[in-house]
């Protein structure tokens, strides 16, 4: 009786299959894409790419960035109509690449899957954090050249050849010229070295004028990314850790290798940080993310009462991207310059 | 048995177009036929690369875990004879989730052996143990479960901890992925060592088809029968074991389908192991493939860990087998 | 030929459970086994079907070292229901009764119509043709141990060993159960703890007392009330029963 049924699904099964699995192929677009550049890069370009090399014949003309921080990059050099995908958003975009923004196609405000990914048809991929092409991430790099899709890692990601992101661990401090490296790079790629070069030099401007004048007397910092019950506090090598070595802040953990170890409020209350950089992340994904929980927390919490900077309410506010390896250091900096302009006399 | 064979095909090539990009079945047949060198026909790359690199070896492992996961419960099921058994009763999944971890997380072996290595090795290593202890204390039966649960806790606070001390939030993201079970990355060679192992499994299965059989009034009436009762176990164990292990180590530990999928065999087939086995290593890829697929589309873009899926709809099933179970008793 | 136990030693733990004890069955013969709890019967039983091997002593299956004979051979000659076989299968009487052709399928399981045959004639031969079908966990202890009894006769055995078939039965069933396996072919060695219903059913009566054999021989030359009160200590009357002629036991109260 069971195989009776079985054997009558079966069949209809087979029917249906035959049915709809019978008709025209699909027809395949094989006309060639325009390229847009200056004629600058010679091609094909050979990339050594944080230990992967990549050679990009043409520039890309369909790319998926993975990550928000390469995402505003791409976006800043005018790349928008090259993206057909973005992804892993921290914060919402930078105001002044809004309506670019809109009309790239956001796959997921997390990492999304190797299909998703491929379902763009792209030619190219771009990524800040090296865990997208590690195990447990969207594929590796050779997955992705298997089909004849170029990558590339940011080398704020990169310590000698491996991704700290991925699983490495930083041997010395990341500083502001990996981020105009990769703008050069992502320049070259796309033959539009012009505008990386002006992009730069604005960004660098910038810099120099947000450090103008600053002067902490000495004052300590702890710079909290998340979670209240395990705070993540930023190491000395991190991007945060850069942002306070430029201001000339003292990172109470320094001494950390991680980018963003794991502490406890015990170890935070005992360096006793004059002042607390608090991440105001817009994901609200785990207790703490947003800024409101944070101080609330800090405030009611009888350990973190204590500290100095909490009794003093000592806070500079820095968007999750502004505490991450991105074009936003240079706000990060602006926003500190700012805060320091404003409560100069506390300190 | 053609039917369920039959019925799996077809699973396969439907399932096949179902997931976030859009998929048609002349798609797949073309790409298909491209593969088997029977035709030319021009398919857009990034098709051709999700059916034939990611869907496609992805139905292939989701089946055999299925079949290989299924079969291990029946024999687990049987020769312990306790309805709540299942392949990782004997720590193995514990044990390959510390293996990935200690790749994973501290990194050491690193690329030499690989995350899916490490767990094989760990997988081994807990069964040793459950061997060990089920042997010391005087071996037989319920002392292979307490073994099991012993060695399954040891393995999993191992875990925790290494995931706990060492693991950055994105690193234990990955390897909780990898603890669910997740199909996410499955290549081609991966397809050929499940299918390897499953079908030496199935005719290890097979063969001692009777002897399971045998098991259902315990040791003294199997032995009565002409079984031998130590050689037996040992054997189907060990072969359990190894079959589990390197499913786990391939997939991750994909719950609920070793403990479930025998009873919803047994429904349709009756008790008797030479159709009960075959039944549940073909319901177990039927079932495996749709839910593959399922935890494809269910929360795209995000990948959904194959292992929650199973759960999800592992959990109801197996209530409403424990309150039949209830009604009868 | 048959089952024989030569001078059978076998120690649990240190501790001896048989001590010396033989049995030689005649062909066709029922052998009631008698004792005291922890007499050492059942054990004595599992030495016999050789799941055990004894610390000293042997058991021979015509003529050979049971130790040396095939496993699957054993089971084609000797079958057992032990006490509390139970399982939490969904299983058929009839799988159950199937169960004992296991000893006779080749690798290549031909055989299936002479199986089918084998097991509709046990089934007949307890009288569960007619409830096949039905399940084990819907079956009262008596069809139970009917069906246990099946299977073993599924096995086509020359030997018959039953450890205690009529515990928690009514007392129609033990009867009907006891009438049964006399009326069997096959030699049955049968441990019991009914003195009057071994009185009633066995040829032999083989007694133990902490794993010696003290007596053996037909009820009434074995079953006195001297015997008794060693054995059991409790004091007893024996009669004789007026159509067969086989021992009656009466006990009497102890105060």
């Amino acid at each position: 009786m069971h195989q009776r049924a079985a054997i009558s699904l079966a069949l209809a099964s087979l029917v249906a299959v035959g049915l709809f699995g019978c008709g025209a192929s699909e027809a395949v677009d094989t006309s060639p894409t325009s390229t847009s550049g200056q004629g600058s890069t010679q091609y094909p370009l050979t990339i050594d790419n944080c230990g992967t090399q990549t050679v990009v014949d043409a520039p890309p003309q369909r790319v998926v960035s993975l990550d928000q921080n390469s995402t505003e990059i791409m976006l800043s050099l005018g790349l928008a109509d090259q993206l057909v995908g973005t992804a892993s958003w921290t914060d919402p975009v930078l105001d002044s690449l809004a309506s670019a923004n809109s009309e790239v196609p956001r796959l997921s405000d997390n990492a999304p899957s190797y299909e998703v990914v491929l379902d763009t048809d792209p030619d190219f991929v771009t990524a800040s954090f090296g865990r997208h092409f590690a195990q447990g991430g969207v594929a590796s790099r050779e997955r992705f050249a298997e089909t004849g899709i170029g990558s590339y890692l940011s080398p704020t990601d990169c310590d000698n050849g491996t991704s700290i992101n991925g699983g490495g661990t930083r041997t010395h401090a990341l500083t502001i010229d990996a981020l105009y490296e990769e703008i050069t790079e992502l320049g070259a790629i796309f033959d539009v070295p012009d505008r990386a070069a002006t992009l730069i030099e604005g960004l660098k401007a910038r810099a120099a004028a947000a450090t103008q004048g600053i002067d902490f007397a000495g004052a300590t910092v702890a710079f909290w990314f998340a979670d209240t019950k395990t705070p993540y506090m930023a190491g000395g090598l991190s991007a945060a850790g850069l942002l306070a070595t430029t201001v000339d802040l003292d990172n109470v953990f320094a001494g950390s290798p991680e980018d963003w170890p794991a502490t406890t409020w015990e170890s935070v209350a005992d360096r006793d940080p004059h002042i607390l950089v608090l991440g105001d992340l817009q994901r609200d994904r785990f207790p703490g993310d947003r800024l409101d929980d944070k101080i609330s927390f800090l405030e009611s919490d009888p350990l973190t009462q204590t500290i100095d900077a909490v009794r003093n309410k000592r806070y500079i506010v820095l968007h999750g991207a502004e505490l991450n390896p991105s074009i936003r250091f240079v706000d990060g900096l602006e926003k500190i310059q700012s805060w320091l302009r404003e409560h100069k006399d506390e300190l | 048995m053609l039917a369920g064979l039959l019925l799996l095909l077809v699973s396969v090539g439907v399932a096949i177009t179902l997931g976030p990009a859009d998929i048609l079945l002349v798609n797949v047949r073309d790409i298909v036929t491209n593969h088997l060198g029977l035709t030319d026909i021009a398919v857009k790359m990034s098709k051709n690369a999700i059916v034939w690199e990611e869907r496609l070896p992805r139905a292939f492992v989701a089946a055999a875990c299925g079949a290989g996961l299924g079969l291990c419960g029946v024999i687990m099921q049987s020769l312990l004879r306790n309805p709540l058994a299942d392949p990782f009763i004997l720590g193995v999944s514990s044990g390959a989730s510390t293996g990935a971890v200690v790749i994973g997380v501290l990194g050491l072996g690193g690329a030499a052996i690989g995350l899916s290595g490490g767990a094989f090795i760990g997988a081994l290593i807990a069964f040793g143990l459950v061997l060990l202890l089920a042997r010391l204390s005087g071996g037989g039966t319920d002392r292979v479960v307490l073994a099991g649960v012993a060695s399954t806790q040891l393995f999993s606070a191992v875990t925790s901890l290494i995931i706990f001390a060492f693991a950055d939030s994105d690193e234990t993201r990955g390897v909780m992925f990898w603890l669910l079970g997740s199909l996410e990355g499955m290549r081609w060679d991966d397809v050929v060592l499940c299918a390897i192992v499953v079908v030496i499994g199935s005719f290890v299965c097979l063969r001692y088809a009777h002897a399971l059989d045998a098991f259902a009034f315990g040791d003294d009436v199997a032995a009565s029968l002409g079984i031998h009762v130590t050689r037996t176990r040992a054997v189907l164990l060990v072969a359990t074991a190894l079959i589990t292990a390197t499913l786990v180590s391939v997939a991750g530990a994909v719950g609920f389908v070793g403990l479930v999928l025998p009873h919803a065999a047994r429904l349709l087939v009756g008790p008797r192991h030479a159709r009960l086995v075959p039944a549940t290593a073909i319901i177990g890829a039927i079932f495996m493939v749709w839910v593959d697929a399922g935890s494809r589309v269910a929360f795209s873009p995000t990948p959904l860990p194959v292992g929650v899926g199973t759960a999800l709809v592992g959990v109801p099933v197996f209530i409403a087998l424990l309150a039949r179970r209830r009604r009868r008793t | 030929m048959t089952l024989r136990a030569e001078q059978v030693t076998w120690s649990r733990n240190g501790v001896l459970v048989v001590d010396g004890a033989s049995l030689h069955p005649e062909p066709g013969q029922t052998v009631g086994l008698l004792g005291p709890n922890g007499s050492g019967k059942s054990s004595l039983l599992r030495v016999l079907h050789g799941l055990v091997r004894p610390t000293s002593g042997f058991v021979t299956l015509d003529g050979v070292d049971l130790a040396s004979v095939g496993r699957r051979h054993v089971a084609r000659s000797v079958a057992s229901v032990t006490q509390h076989a139970d399982t939490e299968v969904d299983i058929t009487v009839r799988d159950i009764v199937r169960l004992g052709r296991i000893p006779h399928r080749t690798a290549l399981g031909g055989g299936a119509s002479t199986d089918e045959d084998a097991v509709d004639r046990a089934l007949a031969h307890v009288g569960l043709l007619d409830q096949a079908a039905r399940l084990w966990h819907t079956l009262s202890g008596g069809e139970r141990q009917r069906a246990q009894i099946a299977r073993a006769l599924a096995q086509e055995p020359r030997e018959l060993l039953l450890d205690e078939p009529t515990n928690h039965l009514d007392i129609r069933h033990q009867l009907e159960l006891l009438e049964l396996v006399c009326a069997l072919p096959v030699t049955t060695v049968i441990a019991i703890h009914d003195l009057n219903l071994a009185a009633m059913y066995c040829d032999i009566v083989v007694v133990l007392q902490e794993g010696r054999v003290v007596a053996a021989g037909a009820p009434s030359d074995v079953l006195t009330a001297e015997l008794i009160s060693e054995v059991y200590g409790v004091a007893a009357t024996i009669a004789r029963d007026a159509q067969r002629g086989h021992p009656v036991i009466t006990f009497s109260r102890r105060d």
